[in-house]
């Protein structure tokens, strides 16, 4: 049985040979294509950073930008996903990102101390230092061209799916935990839009203090049409979230609320171009306020 | 942010991260088990037909037909699973400056979409030919936070307290073994998400919380068993097993889904060296629906035990290596274990690596 017992040690040391490989020996031909795997693969990279991965899965499983939002194709949870990865690729921000920059304190850019001042550069700079002076500046150049601006297409595509899952009139008592976090999300992530729209109709952000350059005298890429839907969607997002009652702590969001009483100084919900000019004339004493 | 809602914050997170807030279930993701036994995590848990010890009353309830004479008794034999993101983020928070912001946030952004989980469990048990009987205590947590730009926690928390009752016989000498097991479960359980609104609040209380939300629930059900063992070289056995018939159904706490496993084995002895090379496929009717992949359902593994000390095991669990040993000092045994589990939809999608060491004491 001589066989037998070269047959016995082969196999033994085979085995122990094999298992010392690092990667899943299945990787390659598990099934990956299904729906569920595509939705965790897309969590996957939500949770990585790798947003342009995400958006690439979620795109394919719910529809691209030229679909309406009233005809994407996934389930709640994937278009939550889908509108986390447009905030995130458009401007680069993610709560833990908020949260040290929140905190942080370096010579240019001290400590952001989240409470209300009655000054409406203050406030404004709490939300614009969040963001990357450089992309707005690339936004410009992109509508300059008479291309897309890839920031606000995103941001606004965002915007859109999260205040189509959300009720206007919501039972406030019965809103879930879940809704609630999506509601701040979209008031939040008007709020951002709403800056960004300002930067992009002053001619960007000066670098030094992240306040807008130039006072405006027209409106050619119509931001006061995208400013008018985020003063909505912000007073929807953070009313309903129950943030500005619930959670005092939370300033960022007494912030937001400001920014608005601020820019809608009529407080009739809608601004125009002079009211527009208004609030960043009150933001910058001089135009140009850098070079 | 004030300091006190700062700390709760880092806090709940930190303790989420180290899982002291429960196991979560996701629906793809992990395999619904009661218990997963040492010996056969080593051997990438492909035990259906090797089952011979006090694992049979888990694995395959025929294998206990195996054991010869008086098996053993198992007095205390504590043991205890971490996982190796929970090691990692440990060790790296000692590390840093847990005053400054950037770096805690930093360290935290490393860890989203890991999960944290801890496992202890005793099984007091004792085992003759064609008879076993145990009792089961098994407290497992995880937790894990996902999707950094709109986080959320996912805690879940899991006791199991109950009893196990397990028969064998054989037929044709031992060519074909038969088995069955009873087991009884009572488990507590908490499964909670928290989104940062939930955090933020004033009132956030995750104590009050697992109060107001646990869920207890028990049940009983058993498992079939049967191996066959033709007279060839190299002793193969061919097994399969029907477990938790008719589901182990543990109401509010939720279930463990009938499943009918099959395994394959052999046993390539030479000279002083008893061992066994298996492959097992769980599940195959593909009763536990939202676990689609197949490969998820595939365990083989190899043990070489050497004369009464030592034993060295390998496999490969859903595809991921796993490796472990076993010290047998007569009365007393330490074990471990290191293994992957598949936490994604397919194999080699989201891997969870844990340690599990064993120490038992009995004779």
């Amino acid at each position: 049985m001589n066989y037998i017992r070269t047959l016995s040690i082969t196999l033994v040391l085979a085995s122990f040979l094999l298992a010392g490989c690092g990667e899943n020996m299945f990787k390659n031909q598990a099934e990956s294509t299904s729906e569920e795997a595509q939705k965790e693969d897309a969590k996957i990279a939500l949770d990585t950073g790798d947003y342009v991965q995400a958006i690439t899965i979620l795109e394919k499983m719910c529809g691209d930008t030229d679909t309406a939002v009233t005809a994407l194709t996934c389930d709640k949870d994937t278009k939550v996903d889908l509108a986390s990865a447009y905030i995130a690729e458009a401007t680069g921000l993610d709560v833990l990102k908020l949260i040290a920059e929140a905190e942080s304190t370096t010579a240019s850019k001290p400590k952001t101390v989240y409470s209300v001042s009655t000054s409406a550069s203050v406030n404004f700079t709490k939300i614009s230092k969040l963001l990357n002076v450089d992309k707005i500046s690339e936004c410009i150049t992109q509508l300059n061209a008479g291309t897309e601006c890839r920031m606000k297409t995103r941001l606004t595509r965002a915007i859109n799916i999260l205040d189509s899952l959300l009720s206007d009139t919501p039972v406030t008592a019965s809103i879930s935990s879940e809704d609630k976090n999506l509601y701040l999300q979209l008031g939040i992530a008007s709020a951002v839009d709403l800056v960004i729209s300002v930067g992009v109709v002053s001619g960007g952000f000066c670098p030094s203090d992240y306040l807008p350059k130039t006072i405006p005298t027209s409106d050619p890429y119509n931001m006061v049409a995208d400013i008018n839907r985020d003063l909505g969607t912000i007073e929807k997002g953070i009313v309903n979230s129950g943030i500005l009652t619930n959670f005092p702590d939370i300033d960022i969001s007494n912030v937001i609320d400001k920014i608005k009483d601020q820019l809608d100084t009529s407080n009739d919900g809608i601004i125009n171009l002079t009211e527009l000019t208004a609030y960043i004339t009150s933001l910058i004493t001089t135009s140009p306020h850098c070079s | 942010m004030d300091y006190k809602k700062r700390i709760w914050i880092y806090g709940l997170i930190l303790l989420g991260l180290l899982g002291f807030f429960g196991t979560v279930e996701v629906h793809a993701g992990e395999f619904p088990t009661l218990y997963k036994g040492i010996r056969p995590l080593g051997m990438g848990n492909a035990f259906t037909t090797v089952a011979d010890d006090e694992n049979a009353l888990f694995y395959n309830p025929a294998g206990l037909n195996d054991v010869k004479g008086f098996g053993g008794v198992e007095i205390i034999n504590p043991t205890l699973e971490v996982s190796q993101t929970g090691l990692d983020i440990s060790k790296d928070f000692q590390d840093i400056d847990t005053d400054n912001v950037t770096e805690v946030t930093d360290l935290l952004g490393e860890y989203i979409g890991k999960r944290f989980s801890l496992r202890t469990s005793v099984f007091p048990n004792i085992i003759f030919h064609n008879f076993g009987l145990g009792v089961l205590g098994q407290g497992s947590v995880s937790g894990e936070i996902r999707n950094r730009v709109n986080p959320n926690v996912a805690v879940d928390l899991k006791t199991d307290v109950g009893g196990i009752i397990g028969f064998a016989h054989d037929f044709w000498d031992q060519k074909l073994q038969a088995g069955i097991a009873i087991k009884f479960i009572q488990r507590n359980r908490f499964q909670q998400t928290y989104y940062a609104i939930d955090i933020a609040d004033a009132d956030f209380d995750p104590t009050s919380d697992f109060n107001d939300n646990k869920k207890t629930g028990s049940g009983i059900t058993g498992d079939i068993g049967l191996k066959f063992n033709p007279s060839l070289p190299l002793r193969p056995s061919i097994g399969a097993v029907l477990q938790n018939i008719g589901d182990l159904d543990l109401k509010d706490a939720g279930k463990i889904p009938q499943q009918l496993n099959v395994g394959i084995s052999v046993h390539p002895d030479f000279w002083i060296f008893r061992n066994t090379l298996a492959l097992d496929m769980v599940d195959v009717t593909k009763n536990i629906e939202e676990e689609e992949d197949t490969y998820k359902r595939i365990h083989m593994g190899a043990e070489i035990k050497l004369p009464y000390i030592l034993s060295l095991r390998v496999g490969s669990n859903q595809g991921y290596t796993t490796y472990g040993a076993t010290v047998d000092l007569w009365i007393i045994k330490v074990a471990y274990a290191y293994y992957k589990e598949e936490l994604g939809v397919y194999a080699g999608q989201k891997e969870d690596a844990r340690h599990v060491i064993q120490a038992a004491i009995g004779f």
